[in-house]
């Protein structure tokens, strides 16, 4: 399996395990500003194992071509969140509705979350499925 | 998808040809992974120009020994 396909796996983990201690700790405390704490501590907890442990890894064309392939699509998907997410709001809300601050910051960190795990899942696909163009 | 590009490619054959080359030694002298030397062999990947003459330039041989165009199987010919 190439290096980069790993690393996908990795980061597919990493999100789901994010995601479901999100939700998990959510159910708990209800959506609250505590809520967050499940993303500050799931990064602080994350950083060791983002090291590489001295391995150098090669990125060949096809690693690269599969990289920029599912940076893409991933900003893409964003770009409709983006996109859909403030007219739901608006719409359910109404036009003139505040939003707290820390559920920003929370859309912010989903955002991310939502790039990475995107990413990982295209990159997957894309060495199982192969690149055709 | 392996059905469907319209690049096929005789690296397989050719690497046996030669010694029953490696997949691992084509890759050394190709500048790549062996990960990209099984999909091209697979026809998972279409390499770029410049992969494509180091293959063939690795196997002492034309291009088109290498590599073949199916034009039934492209999806670009549109009148």
């Amino acid at each position: 399996m190439p290096q980069q396909e790993k690393q996908a796996w990795f980061v597919l983990s990493v999100v789901a395990i994010t995601l479901g201690a999100y939700l998990a700790f959510t159910l708990a405390v209800r959506f609250d500003p505590s809520s967050a704490r499940v993303f500050a501590l799931s990064a602080l907890l994350g950083l060791p194992f983002f090291k590489h442990r001295g391995q150098e890894i090669t990125y060949d064309e096809r690693d690269r071509r599969i990289a920029r392939q599912a940076l893409l699509l991933s900003l893409r998907v964003l770009l409709v969140l983006v996109v859909l997410l403030p007219l739901a709001t608006g719409y359910a809300r109404g036009w003139t509705t505040s939003i707290p601050l820390w559920v920003v910051i929370q859309a912010v960190w989903a955002s991310a979350l939502t790039i990475w795990g995107v990413k990982a899942l295209v990159m997957v696909a894309l060495y199982h499925r192969g690149t055709n163009d | 998808m392996t059905e469907g590009l319209a690049i096929k490619n005789h690296i397989r054959r050719l690497r046996f040809e030669h010694g029953e080359m490696t997949q691992d030694q084509l890759a050394k002298q190709a500048a790549v992974t062996r990960h990209t030397i099984m999909a091209l062999e697979a026809n998972k990947y279409v390499p770029s120009l410049l992969l494509a003459f180091r293959i063939a330039r690795a196997f002492g041989v034309p291009l088109e020994d290498v590599f073949e165009f199916d034009g039934a199987t492209d999806v670009g010919q549109r009148p």
